[in-house]
C-alpha cells in the first residue's frame, strides 16, 4: 500500500488509474484539493530558457577534445623519433660497413726508439710504426682522411634532415589533427626549418581547422628565425583571425618581436566592440609596447 | 545514434562521439547549473567541467547505463564540489534576480522562481531535475544516490514547503 506521499508522485507523473485515484481520494478525504494544488504550482514552475553556451566555452571544450584524441592516438606505427633512430642506425651499419670494407692496414703502435746525440747521451722519441717495424704512413694521410670522414657526416646529418622535413610535411597533410600536432610537435627537434616546412607550418596557423594545430604552429613557427615577409603573415593571420585564443596568442608574439606593422591590426581589434574585453586590453596593452 | 551509443564509442576511443553528445547537452546542463542558482560565467564554467569529466572518466560507462542520469549525476557532483568551495556564497543566496514586474502574470512567476530559489536544497533540486530535465524518479534516484522511495517523498513534501514559500511571499 503506498502511503500519500508515494501516491501523489505517481499521480504528478500521470502513473496512477482513474480508478486508483478515485478510490484513493475516497479514502483520504481532503487530499484531491491539495494534489490539484501542488500539480497546478509544479506545472506553473515558470520556465527558465536554457541560456546560449559561449563560443569561448565551446572552444575551451573543442580545444579539450583534440587534446584527449592526441593522447589517446594509437600507437600502432613507429614514431618519428623512432622512425629517425632506425634511419640513424641503418646509415651507421652502411657506413661501418662502407669504412670496414676497404683495404685494412696494417696495426699501428707507438715505440720508443733511441736517438743517438752522442756516444754518451741519448735520448728517446716516440714514433709511430707498424707492427712489422715498419714506419707508419698514417701522418702523411691523416688529415684528408678525417676530412673525408667529417664530410661523410654532414651529409649523412644533411640526409637526416632532409627526411625529417619531408617526413613532417606529410604529417602536416594527415586528416587527423591528432597526427598534424605530431608534426608540429616534431618541428622541434629542428634547428634550422626550410623553406617548405615553414610555408606548411604558416598554413597549419592560417587554416587548420582544429584551434589546437593552430595554436601548436603558431608556437612552432615561433621557434625559427622569421623573415619581415614572416613577420608580415603573422600580421594578416591576426587580422584574419576569429578565435580568441589564438588573437592572444598571436598578439603575444607580435608584442614580443616588437612588430610595428602590426600596430594597425592592434588598433582595429581595440575598437571593436564585438571582440571580448580581454582580447581588447591585450590589443591596448600591444599598441603602448610597441609605440615605445 | 542514441546517447548510450555514442557515449559507449567515447568509451572505447572514439572520443569524436563526445562532441556528438556535448551538442545535444551543453545547453540542458548549463541550464541546470543556472536554475541552480550559479551565475552566468560560474555555470558555464561547470559545464566544461562536466563535460571534462565525461571524457575523463569514459571508461567507467558501461553497458546498460543510462547517459542522461548518468551525465547529471556527475553534474550534480560537479556542483557539489562548487558548493564546498563556495560555501560563503552558497550560505545565503546568491541569486541573479530579474527586475521586479509590474505585469501580474509576470509578477507571479517572479514569486515563484524567488520561491523555488529560497527551497532548501535536497527539496529543490529534486523537483529541478523533474520539472526541468524531465527525469524519471528511479533516474533522479540513481543521480543523487538515494532511494526512489525518498524521491518520491521530497516532490511531495517539496511542493508543500514550496507552496508555504510562495504564499508567505505574497
Amino acid at each position: 500500500m503506498k502511503n500519500v506521499e508515494e501516491f501523489f508522485a505517481d499521480y504528478l507523473e500521470g502513473k496512477t488509474s482513474e480508478k486508483e485515484l478515485e478510490d484513493f481520494f475516497s479514502e483520504n478525504p481532503g487530499s484531491r484539493q491539495e494534489f490539484e494544488e501542488l500539480k497546478q504550482l509544479f506545472e506553473e514552475l515558470p520556465e527558465v530558457a536554457e541560456p546560449e553556451v559561449s563560443g569561448t566555452a565551446n572552444d575551451h571544450f573543442y580545444a579539450f577534445l583534440e587534446t584527449e584524441k592526441s593522447k589517446a592516438a594509437p600507437r600502432f606505427r613507429l614514431s618519428f623519433r623512432e622512425v629517425f633512430r632506425y634511419a640513424a642506425m641503418v646509415l651507421a651499419v652502411a657506413g661501418a660497413y662502407y669504412f670496414g670494407s676497404r683495404k685494412p692496414e696494417k696495426e699501428i703502435v707507438t715505440v720508443e726508439k733511441p736517438v743517438y746525440i752522442t756516444l754518451r747521451d741519448t735520448i728517446k722519441v716516440k714514433e709511430e710504426v707498424t707492427t712489422d717495424g715498419e714506419p707508419s704512413v698514417r701522418a702523411s694521410r691523416k688529415q684528408p682522411a678525417v676530412l673525408q670522414e667529417l664530410a661523410d657526416i654532414r651529409k649523412e646529418v644533411s640526409q637526416i634532415n632532409e627526411v625529417q622535413h619531408k617526413m613532417i610535411l606529410a604529417m602536416l597533410r594527415q586528416e587527423s589533427a591528432a597526427s598534424r600536432l605530431e608534426a608540429i610537435n616534431y618541428s622541434y627537434n629542428l634547428d634550422v626549418a626550410d623553406g617548405a616546412l615553414m610555408d606548411a607550418l604558416f598554413l597549419a596557423l592560417e587554416s587548420d581547422p582544429s584551434v589546437n594545430v593552430r595554436l601548436a604552429a603558431l608556437e612552432a613557427v615561433g621557434r625559427f628565425e622569421l623573415s619581415p615577409a614572416m613577420r608580415e603573415n603573422l600580421v594578416l593571420t591576426l587580422a584574419e583571425q576569429r578565435d580568441p585564443s589564438l588573437q592572444m596568442a598571436l598578439m603575444t608574439k607580435l608584442i614580443e618581436l616588437r612588430e610595428v606593422k602590426a600596430l594597425p591590426v592592434f588598433t582595429g581589434i581595440m575598437n571593436n566592440p564585438d571582440v571580448s574585453e580581454n582580447i581588447r586590453d591585450r590589443a591596448e596593452f600591444g599598441i603602448k609596447v610597441l609605440n615605445m | 545514434m542514441t546517447d548510450e551509443q555514442a557515449m559507449m564509442a567515447v568509451a572505447g576511443g572514439d572520443l569524436d562521439k563526445a562532441a556528438v553528445l556535448y551538442e545535444r547537452y551543453k545547453r540542458p546542463v548549463l541550464g541546470y547549473f543556472y536554475r541552480s542558482s550559479v551565475n552566468r560565467d560560474n555555470a558555464e564554467d561547470l559545464m566544461q567541467q562536466v563535460f571534462y569529466r565525461v571524457i575523463h572518466y569514459r571508461k567507467s560507462f558501461s553497458e546498460g547505463y543510462v547517459f542522461k542520469p548518468w551525465l547529471f549525476r556527475i553534474a550534480r557532483n560537479v556542483f557539489q564540489d562548487f558548493i564546498q568551495k563556495n560555501r560563503n556564497i552558497f550560505s545565503g543566496l546568491d541569486i541573479e534576480i530579474e527586475e521586479e514586474s509590474s505585469d501580474y502574470d509576470q509578477e507571479q512567476e517572479y514569486q515563484l522562481k524567488r520561491a523555488l530559489e529560497k527551497l532548501p536544497r535536497e527539496y529543490r533540486e529534486v523537483i529541478l531535475l523533474s520539472r526541468y530535465e524531465e527525469l524519471k524518479y528511479d533516474e533522479i534516484a540513481e543521480i543523487l544516490q538515494i532511494s526512489v522511495s525518498l524521491v518520491k517523498v521530497r516532490v511531495h513534501r517539496g511542493l508543500k514547503i514550496l507552496r508555504e514559500i510562495y504564499f508567505q511571499m505574497e
